[in-house]
């Protein structure tokens, strides 16, 4: 890798992870919850990521930090099962399966560049790419929504920015291995005594409203492609190009096409979307070599032969 | 990073390769799609619409992993399965460290991985040998290597090293004129005599 070595001066590396983990969390709360579908399991699986995070951060190249951040994130077991989702979750996301569903947020919540996502997915960039276009959103016609890409993009947008204060506290106190101040008092109790942080925040709700007002004003491209610079926002891009009339056609355009097989063999997982056979052939040699995997039989011809004809086409 | 450095024998594994691409057939992919249900052929069009948006760049490389598989006895396919799934079982941090070993890797190396494990392990050193196979010759020097014993292929291996470019055909031939079961054996031989 071409990325700068992990940070040798503590001090200077225990400021970065802290600038790095602020740079995240918000961001690592909306993926957990729009992920494993719950806001309480989610944040629960943030605060480990991050507390684990932290320990392993000093050995990782700095510049390895993202991708091993929300590989990590996304390996918590709070995530591994989408389940029904509770709280403000987009229908078009609860609607996606764990997989495509991780492709999207790595995108649109993490902000993550494409070599990164499938890094973290430890996949190749054409079968992210893949990925990626299954998960947007589609009109009635089937062809990918630009609309409701964009409003999905500024949805998550704002549900890292609407990230209240209180939870990421109590994130930082489950980090830090301490119990979290109780649930928010029953509604009778709150009606009576109005809460001290309503104030501040509804004065920055109608600040942010009325910045947000104020963009679309002097800002008529605001759906356009924007960059975010490291300032934790999310980046916004323009979909993939739509797809040729001719494959938009009948299914004329199925028969005889030159990919027929190879699409056929991914819509049946025969050669999964993520399928990397370069790699995998790559690792056979590698777990074996430190004993990961059991050497393989010697094979005589005559053995191969049959093998071959005795085993079905195994997926990968 | 590796896609930005290539080496020839990246091309020479594609040369390989092509006469795996030139050989799947389409009347068996168009009786495939005459046996899905209309619920999966729908899915089918979806899929090709995702598909045609990539660039052509990115198809020819999935298109290129396709094929390769392909070409792979069924045995080795379920090792690289079961090695896939090992890998998956992994913890996050090793996972990337092998991962990221692998995109180190030259681009020509990384490609020769596509041959399978067993010759993508050797293909760095025999890919001198296989620069100008001609195209009805591939499919036989593809079965013939993966044919060979560990042994051979290393005797192979030494033989493309010692062998001088204009003496490379020759080789190659002489090999491939030997009945299969003696081609270890004749290596052997030529390696040690």
């Amino acid at each position: 890798m071409d990325g700068l070595p992990a940070l040798n001066d503590p001090a200077a590396a225990r400021v970065a992870l802290t600038a790095f983990l602020r740079g995240v969390e918000r961001r690592g709360v909306v993926f957990a919850h729009w992920q494993g579908g719950d806001p309480v399991n989610g944040d629960a699986a943030l605060a480990a990521t991050l507390r684990e995070f932290a320990r392993v951060a000093p050995s990782v190249p700095f510049a390895d930090w993202p991708r091993r951040f929300w590989a990590m994130l996304l390996a918590a077991p709070q995530l591994r099962n989408a389940g029904a989702p509770v709280g403000d979750v987009p229908a078009e996301v609860a609607a996606l399966a764990g997989g495509p569903r991780a492709a999207l947020l790595l995108r649109v919540v993490a902000g993550l560049a494409e070599s990164d996502a499938a890094a973290v997915l430890g996949i190749a960039r054409p079968s992210y790419r893949l990925a990626l276009q299954r998960a947007l959103p589609r009109s009635g016609d089937g062809s990918p929504d630009t609309a409701a890409w964009r409003e999905l993009s500024q949805a998550a947008q704002l549900a890292v920015r609407a990230v209240p204060a209180e939870r990421l506290e109590t994130i930082a106190m489950l980090r830090e291995g301490l119990r979290p101040r109780p649930a928010a008092p029953p509604r009778s109790t709150a009606a009576r005594r109005r809460p001290r942080w309503l104030w501040p925040a509804t004065v920055a709700v109608i600040a942010l409203t009325a910045g947000a007002l104020a963009a679309t004003w002097w800002w008529p491209g605001a759906g356009a492609a924007t960059q975010a610079g490291g300032d934790g926002s999310i980046r916004i891009e323009e979909l993939p190009p739509p797809a040729s009339p001719a494959a938009r056609a009948g299914p004329a355009s199925l028969a005889g096409h030159r990919d027929l097989g190879l699409l056929i063999d991914q819509a049946t997982g025969a050669f999964p979307d993520d399928a990397d056979p370069a790699f995998d052939a790559w690792l056979v040699l590698e777990l074996a070599r430190d004993g990961r995997l059991p050497e393989p039989p010697v094979i005589t011809d005559v053995d191969a032969d049959a093998a071959s004809r005795e085993l079905p086409d195994a997926p990968r | 990073m590796r896609r930005a450095r290539s080496c020839a024998c990246g091309w020479l594994v594609l040369l390989l390769l092509a006469g795996a691409t030139a050989a799947q057939p389409r009347e068996g992919a168009d009786a495939r799609l005459a046996a899905l249900e209309p619920a999966q052929a729908d899915a089918l069009r979806r899929r090709l619409e995702a598909w045609e948006a990539l660039p052509e760049s990115m198809r020819r490389e999935r298109r290129e992993a396709w094929a390769a598989w392909q070409a792979l006895p069924a045995q080795e396919r379920a090792r690289m399965r079961d090695a896939h799934e090992a890998w998956r079982a992994l913890p996050v941090a090793e996972q990337q460290l092998l991962r990221s070993r692998f995109d180190m890797l030259d681009a020509g190396i990384a490609r020769g991985w596509l041959l399978g494990p067993t010759l993508g392990a050797d293909w760095p050193r025999l890919h001198a040998l296989f620069a100008q196979v001609p195209p009805q010759q591939r499919d036989a020097t593809l079965q013939a290597l993966r044919a060979l014993p560990a042994q051979a292929r290393e005797d192979l291996a030494v033989l493309a090293q010692r062998t001088p470019p204009q003496d490379r055909e020759a080789l190659r031939q002489a090999l491939l004129a030997q009945p299969p079961a003696q081609r270890a054996q004749w290596l052997r031989q030529r390696v040690a005599p």
